[in-house]
């Protein structure tokens, strides 16, 4: 920071402005002080300043600190206004900022360089003090910073941004709580829709902040304040889930007692003087009253009660099918999560207890989707986004994959696993058509359900989604709960529900989209009241996740990362699930109780079903007795807004999507096929196909699913070539038993969700080209292929094999990031390959071929494989390869390198991911020791 | 038009993603068929399209192609000069007569302030029956202007020029009017080599709506089709696509920021070129526009400063050049010296792009769009979203290949040939010694000597500031310490709990009260930790320089690489 | 935090003592202390929860999680400001507190709970033995004058949050010696009273001013308390003893269990020698009611000699372990065993007295019970039911009643014009002032006999409401009450 600040160049005059202002004359010498602060930038940028340092050091009992944020978005946007803007850098030398989202908001308003001075003196302090161990002054400061821009990257990334330099000045947030008159003057053009506080607020907390300090500074060890945002502490910031709720909630499931879940669901709803949430700032009004029995039972109501998406994995085997098996017996439906199921658990067992989950989620890392496994579900979820961490990857730590969780997500054991970002196969509103399309196909009966994360625009994101034909939209609110996120994403990403299903439901009714889809809702769903409030937003659906965690036991130790839950739910250790204690009952009785207070509130209100319900959010009013300095100036009526719209648009589902299934080519297979599908008979078939033949294989597989179950049918039983250009998404979970050629070319997501079957993509013979030099099938082929086999003639697009957990692949080339996040299968790339080759490989693998054998360290990304030399194994594998390749595709490059194996065979290199590989060997270990046994 | 702002609803909202796809004649063969062709394409890919409630209204579609002379010739009762010697506008009009006629008049008088000639006016036939209840309501009068160069002799980039300025003009005095139908006042093109004909139409409906597609005489060698899939139901005639230069299938998720910057660069514009209208046509990008529509006036300016359409699209798409380890030293200080008058507009996006004269296509640095091409043995390059958008026999195949991250894909038309990514940018790096330039006033934050001054002891107590400044103690112990030992920041569970910042009685932060967007459905968040290739944290300080200037003074800039500093810069962490 | 597997390595143990028959030998505290790694690994067993119920189940509010945290990682001096700063006192709860964090603490669902006052004492006996615990005198004084009436846990606690604010503090103590029931009412072996001089020595040199044996509302009256100091604080008790008004209730041998302990507590400090009718040797003595208090008696009773100890309770035997409808937690009504109890006795349930038999002098010599059952109606409280026949007689020369107390004396709050709740404990509603602005009320006084847990508390919470009531406001620790387990 010094260099810059006392630079001698003759390019360059940095300028130190002080933001400080006068604590004695509060808000007025706040707002005076922002004021002076531009006109002492502009004065000091004509004289040829051109990098402005703001400054916060100082303070002293008279000037108290402008918030660093605020002090920095004027000076960017007043200069702006000055027409000045483009002649200055700005620098922040700050006590303020500590977390990433904090730096990541001063680089969204306009700072080029920040310079974090308290937290270099409080690690100093703390390395001097011996609180942080083992490691010097200098190298802790510069872990903070390195912490800090992944972080800032992290954020970044989540709108899709790649690069620092066009995210300054972006302005890639949403304000809450703060009023449109601030937001104007300081953070132009900011979205900001409740209202709330402005500059003379801010200047009462900061002037708050100061006094203490000060106050405090005679109190001899007083310790610095708690906190307590993360972990509950008297004396820190408040809960919902508290020691109160927590106690009150279990006791009243266990015990199955009304009045003591009654006792619960006062503590959680009385926020409208506790003030935590939206939702408890608005009371019911309009009463109308009816007999409670006139309202639809509380066996109706549950049906539209979801658990949310858990995966196995993140919790224990005890816990999910335990919710599995509560929500089967009402009629409601529980969620696989985004770790696979066991399909053990598709049918009913002995006891009538039925595990199988009814909503199937499919999330980036398509653990375990297969064909047989989307076959199984009533609803198959798209997760967009998650609540808790919305923009980022699911993350499941090492401990917790044992060989049970691992079989199921088709990994291998204690390889930790993460799931990408974004669905390889959505980059945009046409892929998630393509995607929904692809799980229609998968299985018609179940609805597809797209999850959304609330925040500004997720009105016109739902349009887009309703557009796209799903069934269902779930908009989740930020605070929803999540096994493990890094502690910004938790808190400073999304918005609450409150605002997202108010926006969805007012953006689909005015394009009277609103009836052709359902709206399902969650995030900190925990009482009767919350329910009620959401059908009254527009919701119709309703998702509860930690209230039921905590009815099966949960005590909120926020450990889940950590593998050591102690009540056995998040958590896979054997000795810790024993101690699970939840059972069916407890979270019936939840979903019991809060039907019931939500039949109390209906019957109050004049309901007598949720259907009438929905989206009437004038029996809704912000509480008027709110008395707090902060909460007064929020206005909550944007929320409460209904569209003026005819009177024949429908404000809640009414009617089916049409998928336009019926022209699918697959029922023109089906209908040829029965010999194969039902008979096990060998068939081969031959068709034409188009660009617009999509999702080819998907329908037949899922024939052949509901019948055969994961094994299929016997290998190669049903033999289809096609001529032509496939569509995207060419042989999508062709499952077990299918042998699948194109002989022409094929697009996207081709083998997506591979589920067993063969495919082919093979060169015509007419054709002249060179096969390994032209490109024969579209990017991101392969993504969460299961098993089976593909033998592809030419060269594949970007990302091939992203995130194959199984299948086998030849390929004569293939570009960027290929067999990106692979957990197994393998794949023979004998062609060229691009960049970043191998990123986030943890399994499974790869073969390359290069004509001098040579190959560019630089492809790769060597973060978790090496490259090794082929074994003789490894050499019989790929000979084998090479001639199922020829027997398929004809390949005139496998010919010739098999041709002369013996120079040709040193050619080869292996990539072999190092977990892995540490894994097969305690694997191969156990396995020597099982057989001595 | 897009409804207005109400409840929870904004406009500014609106996403769109789209299918997009060219054909051109590498020979240069002028035929109707390849517009029906192009039209094909877009059939083809409805499935990226979509529809809106009533069942017929699309999100919009297409066609960019170059000007039939000769139909024009045939159809225009007066005298037009020889081919690309005058310029055809495409205008959207009120319907209101009154309206259409103060439109008319403003943008005629403009451009006659620009002294070029207004040759004549042509209506275009249009069959209204085909669109959708939706799109009726907001249908514009669609008619042609025709303008000359006037009496004085201009070259090409002159007459563009004056074209630009009449138009931008004109747009910004309409759109202040405050008329009700201002907003339908728009110029789908306005060029000496293309014509664009687009509407909230299905791309079956294109060539039904606008008759004229269908005249044998109306030929081309290069059509640009595109069709739009927009998040909601709003859309409008304008933003359908082609723009004027580009169109792309993607979205611009930088978008914001790019609009900022864009403003902000305005303050120093200076050309000989424009003289005082430059201040006339600003903002260039006008606001509430699509992503795609306003980097298309982003481009438009930047051919105004005199670089080339490939350049531009090097300039606002770079390829992931900062962790490149093997790229082109040329190349790189390319893109490093732009770099600091330009940040990339960056997001998922096929970016198609044509003058007349060249047509192109450009991936984003991430590869994150489907864009594939086919090149015939009879002289035909088809580029589309997807392969197999035309019937094309297998033995007529020269070559199968598909853009890649960052690659730009270009064809010359006038030469008849495709230029290779390499060629194109070894050209145009090769233009200026940009290295020399970058060696002589970049100057690298770890460059810069102590002067031995050192910032002064904080006065007051440690303990006080941090209190005054709301530290707690997890701040220390949860966020702090974990990342100083750990190098990233520390992982928790379960949901949060606790009130919104507005809602807590405990004094709180200024940056609690934001909060962070995130792609979700449009585009596609990213992976800066799996794909570290393309991502990069270095920033550039220091003033800007006039944008139409391309000189060294552009790149006196004082650059960091992590721009989190610390007190004294560790020389490590600054490598 | 702690250890991230440490539950599930490490037992809990209990704090080490010396065998009953040895201990029984004399008055002292019978513990032993572990070995500091023996506390790390102890520490080392809290799971660090996001909502630690511990600090929950803890009237006080210890930050527990924290100070195990610290203490495993072998920070002593820093788990003692952690525990110091909810705590004034915490020699005096980790001897005495009935540990309800411990009932609270997570691992006690699924395993023995953390040793969390085990911890504590632990912590603050290494402060003390390594001279961390220093007087922390004011650094400036506001002027302002405090009077604070009782010198029990509530009005020490108080005192010295009120002198850390600044102002000059007075406890007026009617007895011989500072400390109140902690001094006369709690027995030597529980803890011995060099534990209370040493804190009161920091008191003391922290600037507050103590007055034994002047009893406000006598030796000065209260007028003159009023005139004299800016704000009074009421932490008197709650002494008025329960009488057991059955015949023969005053036959000599009758005692009150709180006249016979600090009898003996005196006795033992060498301040006079025992009176016979306090002395249990070789009788047959009979301890009336099943409490702490009860419990002091037998672990007396049995050091004095006497001949037998039995132990009446009128309700019924409570189960081993926690009961479905008394879940984890919440406070356990479960059977209780004290290391009195394990020193010898005979215990009763179920049982009520009748009559205390005389031998015809005027001394005891006999009870006699009944049995009884609770019948259970819905919605109401269980009612007592004799069991017909079920008379028994039982000798006994020394009957102890240690059955609680009523409330506390009225006449000096009377004297000061104070309002009572309709439990007889003097009004101070949430804020403790009473209904005379400079006047508040803390500690059993206000709340009824309770924990001395809760009358440090109560003592803090109080300080807080002074230093507020004088200064405007108040930067002295409160307790934040939302969402707790424990709310007031």
């Amino acid at each position: 920071m010094d260099k810059i600040k006392y630079i001698k160049h003759n390019d360059y005059k940095a300028v130190s402005i002080n933001t400080l202002y006068d604590v004695a004359k509060g808000h007025n010498g706040l707002e005076a002080a922002l004021d002076q602060m531009i006109v002492e930038i502009e004065k000091v940028v004509d004289d040829g300043a051109n990098i402005i340092i703001l400054s916060d050091r100082g303070v002293s009992p008279e000037k108290a600190p402008i918030p660093m944020l605020l002090a920095c978005s004027h000076a960017h946007h007043g200069l702006k206004k000055l027409k000045k803007r483009s002649l200055f850098g700005i620098i922040i030398e700050s006590a303020e900022p500590r977390e990433p989202h904090h730096f990541s908001l001063l680089f969204g308003y306009g700072a080029s360089a920040i310079n974090p001075y308290m937290v270099n003196e409080i690690i100093t302090h703390q390395v001097e003090n011996d609180i942080i161990q083992g490691i010097s002054v200098e190298k802790a400061i510069d872990n903070f910073n390195k912490a800090i821009a992944k972080g800032i990257v992290k954020v970044m990334n989540k709108i899709g941004i790649s690069t620092l330099h066009s995210y300054r000045g972006a302005q890639i947030f949403e304000a809450l709580g703060l009023n449109e008159k601030f937001i104007e003057t300081y953070f132009c053009k900011t979205a900001t829709r409740i209202e709330g506080i402005g500059l003379y607020e801010i200047e009462k907390e900061i002037n708050k902040r100061f006094h203490k300090a000060y106050s405090q500074e005679n109190l001899a060890g007083m310790p610095l304040e708690i906190g307590g945002d993360y972990r509950w502490r008297r004396d820190g910031e408040k809960h919902m889930l508290n020691p109160a709720s927590i106690a009150k909630l279990q006791q009243a499931v266990r015990q199955n007692k009304f009045e003591t879940y009654g006792v619960y669901s006062k503590l959680i709803n009385e926020q409208s003087e506790k003030l935590m949430t939206l939702r408890g700032m608005f009371e019911f009004s309009s009463f109308d009253p009816i007999p409670l029995e006139e309202v639809e039972p509380w066996t109706e109501i549950v049906k539209r009660f979801k658990t949310g998406a858990m995966s196995l994995g993140s919790i224990s085997a005890e816990a999910h099918e335990n919710l599995a098996i509560a929500m089967n017996r009402i009629g409601a439906k529980s969620n696989s999560g985004e770790g696979g199921e066991d399909p053990k658990r598709f049918q009913p067992d002995m006891d009538g207890n039925w595990k199988n989950s009814a909503i199937k989620q499919v999330a980036s890392g398509r653990f375990g989707v297969s064909s047989h496994y989307l076959s199984s579900a009533k609803e198959i979820q798209i997760k967009m986004a998650q609540g808790a961490k919305p923009g980022e990857g699911g993350q499941l730590p090492g401990p917790k994959v044992n060989p049970y969780i691992a079989s199921v997500r088709n990994s291998t054991p204690y390889v930790g696993l993460i799931s990408p970002p974004p669905h390889h196969d959505i980059y945009s509103i046409e892929d998630l058509a393509q995607l929904i399309y692809d799980l229609k196909n998968a299985n018609r009966e179940a609805r597809v359900n797209v999850q959304l994360v609330s925040e500004v625009g997720v009105g016109t994101i739902a349009a887009g989604v309703a557009k796209a034909k799903a069934d269902v939209i779930l908009i989740s609110g930020f605070d929803g709960g999540t096994g493990a996120s890094p502690l910004t994403s938790l808190k400073h990403a999304g918005l609450p529900w409150e605002l997202g299903i108010a926006e969805a439901q007012q953006t689909l009714v005015m394009n009277d989209l609103r009836s052709r889809i359902v709206l399902e809702c969650d995030g900190q769903m925990k009482t009767g009241r919350d329910v009620a409030i959401a059908c009254l937003l527009g919701a119709e659906e309703f998702g509860f996740s930690t209230a039921p965690l905590v009815a099966s036991g949960c005590i909120m130790m926020r450990a889940c990362h950590l593998n050591t839950c102690p009540v056995g739910i998040a958590t896979q250790d054997p000795e810790l699930r024993k101690n699970f204690k939840g059972k069916p009952e407890h979270v019936i009785n939840f979903m019991y109780f809060v039907a019931q207070e939500l039949r109390e509130i209906m019957a109050s209100l004049g309901f007598r079903s949720i259907n009438e319900m929905v989206g009437q959010s004038q029996k809704l009013n912000m509480n008027k007795a709110i008395n707090h300095y902060k909460a007064q100036g929020i206005d909550l009526s944007k929320i409460l807004y209904k569209p003026d719209v005819p009177d024949y648009v429908d404000t809640h589902n009414t009617k089916k999507q049409d998928h336009g299934l019926e022209k699918v080519l697959d029922f023109k297979i089906v209908s040829k096929a029965h010999t194969a599908i039902y008979r096990k008979d060998p068939q081969h078939l031959e068709f034409d196909i188009k660009n617009t033949n999509r999702s080819v294989g998907a329908i037949l597989s899922n024939e052949i699913s509901k019948i055969h179950g994961a094994n299929g049918l016997p290998e190669d039983t049903l033999s289809i070539h096609f001529k032509g250009t496939a569509g995207q998404s060419f042989g999508a979970f062709a499952t077990t038993g299918l042998f699948l050629k194109v002989i022409g070319n094929c697009n996207d997501y081709f083998g997506k969700g591979l589920s067993g079957g063969k495919l082919v993509a093979q060169v015509p013979k007419e054709a002249t080209f060179k096969a390994d030099e032209n490109i024969i099938i579209g990017n991101v082929a392969l993504y969460g292929a299961v098993t089976g086999e593909a033998y592809i003639n030419g060269v594949a697009g970007e990302r091939f094999c992203v995130r194959n957990s199984g299948a086998t692949a030849v390929v004569e080339g293939i570009g960027d990031h290929g067999c990106e996040y692979m957990t197994g299968g393998t794949a023979l790339v004998i062609g060229e390959f691009g960049r970043n080759f191998a990123a986030g490989m943890s399994g499974g693998i790869a073969y390359l071929y290069s004509d001098d054998g040579t190959f560019d360290d630089k492809k790769f990304n060597l973060e978790m494989v090496e490259l090794e030399d082929l074994t003789d194994k490894d050499f019989e594998k790929v000979q084998e390869l090479l001639n199922n390749h020829i027997d398929y595709t004809n390949s005139s490059r496998a010919k010739s390198i098999l041709k002369d194996w013996k120079e040709n065979s040193r050619k080869f290199i292996k990539v072999m991911p190092t977990d892995y590989k540490r894994a097969l060997e305690i694997l191969a270990k156990e396995a020597e020791e099982a057989k001595i046994d | 038009m897009l409804p207005e702002k109400q409840g929870l609803y904004s406009p500014e909202n609106e996403h769109d993603n789209c299918g997009a796809g060219f054909i051109c004649s590498l020979q240069g063969k002028k035929t109707n068929d390849i517009i029906h062709k192009a039209l094909d394409i877009l059939v083809k890919l409805e499935h990226r399209g979509a529809v809106s409630a009533d069942g017929k209204t699309g999100d919009g579609a297409g066609i960019l192609i170059e000007i039939p002379h000769d139909f024009f010739v045939k159809k225009c009762d007066f005298k037009l000069p020889e081919f690309h010697e005058y310029a055809v506008g495409m205008v959207f009009l009120p319907q209101k007569e009154n309206q259409m006629d103060f439109c008319i008049q403003t943008f005629e008088g403009e451009i006659k302030r620009q002294g070029l000639e207004v040759l004549g006016w042509r209506a275009v036939p249009v069959d209204q029956s085909q669109v959708g209840a939706i799109a009726a309501q907001t249908e514009p009068e669609v008619r042609q202007i025709f303008v000359g160069k006037g009496q004085k002799q201009l070259s090409e980039q002159e007459f563009n020029t004056k074209l630009y300025i009449a138009r931008k003009v004109a747009e910004h005095h309409i759109q202040g009017s405050k008329l009700s139908q201002a907003n339908y006042f728009y110029l789908p093109s306005f060029s000496t080599h293309t014509l664009i004909y687009k509407g909230l139409l299905t791309p079956e409906d294109i060539n039904a709506y606008y008759k004229d597609l269908n005249d044998p005489l109306v030929v081309t060698r290069l059509a640009l089709v595109h069709q739009r899939f927009s998040t909601n139901t709003f859309p409008t005639w304008d933003l359908a696509q082609p723009f004027r230069y580009m169109c792309h299938n993607g979205e611009i998720n930088t978008f914001r920021g790019n609009y900022s910057r864009m403003q902000t660069r305005e303050e120093l514009f200076k050309s000989d070129a424009f003289g005082d209208d430059i201040k006339k046509i600003l903002p260039v990008v006008l606001p509430a526009k699509s992503d795609s529509s306003s980097m298309d006036m982003a481009v438009e300016l930047l051919l105004a400063t005199g670089r080339s359409l490939p350049e531009v699209m090097m300039m606002m798409v770079p390829e992931a050049w900062e962790r490149h380890l093997s790229m082109d030293d040329d190349k790189k200080a390319f893109y490093e010296y732009n770099a600091c008058i330009m940040e990339p507009w960056d997001g998922p996006a096929s970016i198609p792009f044509t003058d007349g004269k060249y047509i192109g296509a450009l991936l984003d640095r991430n590869g994150l769009r489907p864009s594939r091409y086919t090149v015939t043995k009879d002289g035909y390059v088809v580029m589309s979203s997807e392969a197999g958008v035309l019937d094309i026999e297998p033995d007529n195949v020269e070559k199968h290949g598909r853009l890649e991250p960052g690659r730009m894909f270009l064809v010359n038309m006038d030469e008849g040939r495709i230029i290779e990514d390499g060629e194109i940018k070894k050209e145009i790096v090769g233009k200026k010694p940009y290295r020399k330039w970058l060696d002589q006033n970049l100057l690298e934050l770890k460059e810069v000597p102590y002067t031995g001054n050192k910032t002064p002891v904080e006065k007051e107590n440690f303990e006080t500031r941090l209190r005054l400044f709301g530290y707690t103690q997890e701040d220390m112990k949860t966020i702090i310490n974990p990342m100083s030992v750990n190098a990233k920041e520390a992982i928790g569970s379960m949901g949060t709990d606790t009130p919104l910042a507005v809602l807590s009685d405990r004094p709180q932060l200024i940056y609690n009260y934001f909060k962070q967007l995130f792609a979700q459905v449009t585009n596609p968040p990213l992976d800066g930790i799996r794909e570290e290739i393309v991502t990069d944290t270095s920033l550039s300080i220091g003033s800007d320089h006039n944008i139409f200037d391309v000189v060294p003074e552009q790149c006196k800039k004082l650059r960091i690489q992590n721009p989190v500093i610390s007190n004294e810069d560790w020389t490590r962490s600054n490598t | 935090m702690g250890k991230l597997r440490g539950f599930m390595e490490y037992e809990r143990i209990n704090e080490p003592v010396v065998a009953p028959d040895e201990r029984i030998q004399n008055y002292k505290e019978f513990t032993v202390a572990p070995k500091n790694e023996e506390l790390q690994k102890q520490g080392g067993r809290c799971m660090a929860c996001g909502v630690p119920f511990c600090h929950s189940g803890c009237p006080l509010g210890n930050l527990i999680p924290d100070f195990n945290d610290a203490v495993h990682k072998n920070e002593w001096e820093k788990a003692l400001t952690i525990l110091h700063s909810t705590n004034n006192f915490p020699e005096f709860t980790g001897r005495l507190c009935p540990a309800p964090c411990e009932e609270a603490c997570v691992l006690g669902i699924i395993n023995p709970p953390v040793s969390i006052e085990l911890i504590e004492k632990y912590i603050v006996e290494r402060g003390f033995s390594e001279g961390w615990i220093k007087p922390q005198p004011p650094e400036t004084r506001t002027g302002k004058t405090v009077a604070v009436i009782g010198s029990g846990p509530a009005g020490l606690a108080a005192a010295q949050q009120l002198n850390r604010a600044g102002h000059t503090v007075t406890v007026f103590e009617r007895d011989n010696k500072i400390g109140g029931l902690l001094r006369y009412g709690i027995p030597d072996f529980k803890m011995e009273k060099n534990v209370i001089d040493r804190r009161m020595e920091i008191l003391e040199a922290e600037g507050i001013i103590f007055k034994c044996e002047v009893e406000v509302g006598k030796t000065i009256n209260a007028e003159e308390i009023e005139k004299e100091f800016d704000a009074v604080v009421l932490c008197t008790g709650a002494s008025i003893k329960r009488e057991l008004p059955i015949p023969g209730a005053d036959l000599k041998g009758v005692t009150q269990a709180m006249d016979f302990l600090p009898h003996n507590n005196k006795a033992v400090d060498g301040q006079h020698k025992r009176d016979p009718k306090y002395l249990a040797k070789d009788r047959n003595v009979i301890v009336i009611g099943g409490g702490d208090t009860g419990s002091d008696c037998i672990g007396t009773s049995n050091r004095q000699g006497a001949k037998s100890v039995t132990n009446f309770e009128i309700m019924p035997k409570p189960a081993d372990g926690r009961t479905e409808d008394n879940p984890w937690p919440y406070w356990p009504f479960k059977l209780k065993t004290s290391s009195s109890h394990e020193e010898g006795s005979h215990r009763e349930w179920n049982i009520l007295t009748k009559e205390f038999i005389g031998d015809g002098k005027g001394n005891l010599k006999g009870l006699k019970t009944v049995e009884v059952a609770w019948k259970k109606i819905p919605g109401q409280r269980p009612q007592l039911v004799e069991l017909e026949g079920s008379e028994k007689e039982w000798p006994c020369e020394l009957a102890l009643l240690a059955l609680g107390f009523t409330g506390p004396e009225k006449s000096l709050p009377e004297q000061f014009g104070l309002t009572f709740d309709p439990r007889g404990n003097v009004k101070g509603e949430q804020q403790y002032q009473t209904n005379k602005p400079n006047i508040f009320a803390a500690g059993d006084a206000r709340r009824g006999q309770s924990l001395i847990v809760w009358a440090i508390s109560e003592g803090r919470e109080a300080a807080h409401q002074i230093d507020t009531y004088l200064m405007g406001s108040s930067d002295l620790p409160q307790k934040n009450i939302a969402g707790d387990l424990m709310a007031v």
